[in-house]
């Protein structure tokens, strides 16, 4: 116990202090909001962090875990039974912009004297097997992808064609129907809504990908699409439905494109602790 | 009048007519403050206090739209809430039977500041069934397509309108296109240098396009309005059946311009109906708001 402590303490100088040598990975605070509400409606103190040190660049996904946060009246910031972030992605060219979920410090409070936790990071290029690749994959539709590095990590990754889609979603939507059934009102009121925004959201376009991702240690990231030269094809943003994951794209792809999987593998997943102080409120 | 006693009520006063001697003064409207968002950031947008006001009383039954002026708001430690001199706000419009939605926006208090001290102003309501010059019916709407709507009601008020047809709103828009597309290309070289490179150029040129173009998709059974209303008297134009308003399923403006849009070819009876803000629709409520709770 007392070595993990040790251990926590010397890390968080590493990370946070660092006196000369810049570390690898570490976090500054950015913008901070603290949105108060009298029916406590979206209330909450939001604090941005930014990642820094060298590898900040090559980040495609990270995510922060707060352990403690206390604002300087002795409040205690963490929101009770929160699930953990989801990991931010990039936007353009910079590395992610991580938000902290907090409760409301005290209206006379000044700052938050202490915000602790991990940061997890994602960095692919620190492991080949954190990239699983299907090359000419429109024409390998309904037979799982055969890459050692999903087989590796748990993972069963399908590209399928519209018709399978439409068969799975049917007996997926039979077996949601029977569940809410049985769960009475409450259950018949979830289904309509998740239909409801599967319904506004779940439309499928002719050049959309279908993935269906069985992953149940929750490995995979994100997937991408490349065309031959090796340049990715921007997608017009994704969705996840179930097991299955639509990419949208505006065109159709090129039948010589290749999907990119990328794993989250212990060696390119990357966790640091963080520790801030005396962070000003606005 | 009626009063309330705690902290936030509604004052109507009764000596409003002496200090308003030629607006109609509301007899029963009351003020209390709703939801409170104060929204405090270090980053540069979207910070500042925002209180909902809800409004009660026997006023609000012909009230078809409402909007508030401050005077005064300090918080406990005598910070001046309000922001820098703006224009007056518009008027918010009722939402179906309810009274009108409305919020005021100032600045953050201090963050040790626990309550605001007091928010004063005035409420005002726009009641048209107050006044019968407040609303103006234009009927035969499809015989008065491209040419000016000839009402001495409307003249009065110094309000000019127009109804423009689909097919030559679209001839009109197709020509200011072609025009913009012009201008636009002779100054590309220009813009390829402000903007750096000619990918951004580009983008920024189908922003301007698009945006230009936005209100230029129109169809067969919308509504189009070309209007000069310089005293900005008008509050809103309606299309009315004999069972009262025919809903749109969307409207846009801008400027002078109010295209509203129908899915369906309306009824041959179907009459324009503006709403002017006459000086007898407008009721004057003041109010007073003390010791507000800060979240």
């Amino acid at each position: 116990m007392l070595l993990a402590v040790l251990g926590l303490a010397t890390a968080q100088l590493l990370v946070a202090a660092a006196p000369s040598k810049s570390p690898a990975i570490g976090v500054t605070p950015g913008d901070v909001t603290d949105r108060r509400r009298n029916d406590n409606t979206f209330a909450g103190l939001e604090v941005e962090l930014k990642l820094t040190g060298e590898a900040a660049g090559g980040a495609r996904g990270a995510r922060a875990l707060v352990e403690k946060a206390v604002d300087d009246t002795g409040r205690n910031l963490v929101k009770e039974g929160g699930r953990p972030a989801d990991f931010e992605k990039p936007s353009g060219q910079g590395s992610p912009v991580l938000k902290l979920d907090l409760r409301n410090p005290a209206r006379r409070a000044k700052s938050v004297r202490e915000i602790s936790g991990s940061i997890e990071v994602f960095l692919p290029e620190r492991d080949p097997a954190a990239v699983a690749s299907a090359e000419r994959f429109l024409s390998g539709m309904d037979r799982p992808i055969g890459a050692p590095a999903l087989k590796a990590a748990q993972t069963e990754v399908t590209v399928v064609s519209r018709k399978t889609y439409d068969a799975e979603k049917k007996k997926d939507d039979e077996r949601k129907k029977k569940e809410s059934e049985s769960a009475g009102i409450a259950g018949a009121m979830v289904s309509a809504f998740s239909g409801l925004f599967e319904g506004l959201f779940g439309d499928i376009g002719e050049n959309d990908v279908l993935v269906r991702v069985t992953d149940p240690g929750k490995k995979v990231f994100g997937v991408e699409v490349f065309d031959a030269a090796g340049k990715r094809i921007d997608d017009s943003g994704s969705m996840k439905v179930g097991e299955f994951w639509i990419v949208k794209f505006t065109e159709k792809l090129p039948a010589d494109a290749s999907l990119r999987i990328y794993l989250m593998t212990p060696k390119a997943l990357v966790t640091a602790p963080f520790s801030l102080k005396d962070v000003a409120l606005p | 009048m009626r009063r309330r006693s705690g902290p936030q009520f509604v004052l109507a006063f009764a000596f409003a007519p002496l200090l308003l001697s030629r607006a109609v003064s509301g007899q029963d409207l009351r003020v209390s403050a709703g939801t409170i968002e104060d929204r405090r950031t270090t980053g540069k947008f979207f910070g500042g206090l925002e209180i909902e006001l809800k409004l009660t009383g026997d006023d609000l039954a012909d009230a078809r739209a409402a909007r508030v002026t401050l005077t005064k708001a300090l918080d406990e430690s005598g910070r001046d809430l309000l922001r820098e001199k703006k224009e007056d706000e518009d008027f918010r419009k009722s939402s179906g039977s309810g009274a009108p939605d409305l919020k005021i926006s100032l600045k953050n208090p201090a963050r040790e500041a626990s309550a605001i001290k007091e928010i004063s102003g005035e409420v005002q309501l726009f009641a048209p069934s107050r006044d019968p010059a407040a609303t103006i019916l234009i009927d035969r709407i499809t015989s008065r397509m491209d040419k000016p709507i000839d009402s001495p009601a409307l003249k009065s008020q110094q309000i000019a309108a127009r109804l423009v047809s689909p097919n030559v709103y679209r001839a009109q828009a197709k020509k200011r296109d072609a025009e913009l597309e012009a201008e636009m290309q002779k100054h590309k070289e220009e813009m390829k240098k402000e903007a750096g490179d000619d990918k951004t150029a580009e983008a920024l040129m189908a922003l301007v396009k698009g945006f230009a173009g936005m209100m230029n998709d129109v169809g067969d059974n919308d509504v189009i309005l070309q209007m000069e209303d310089p005293q900005g008297k008008l509050l809103d134009v309606e299309v009315v059946g004999k069972s009262g308003v025919i809903d749109t399923r969307g409207s846009m403006s801008s400027g002078g311009l109010k295209i509203l849009q129908y899915s369906e070819k309306l009824p041959p009876d179907a009459k324009l109906r503006f709403l002017v803000k006459t000086k007898n629709a407008l009721l004057h409520a003041p109010f007073s708001l003390t010791n507000v709770p800060l979240p």
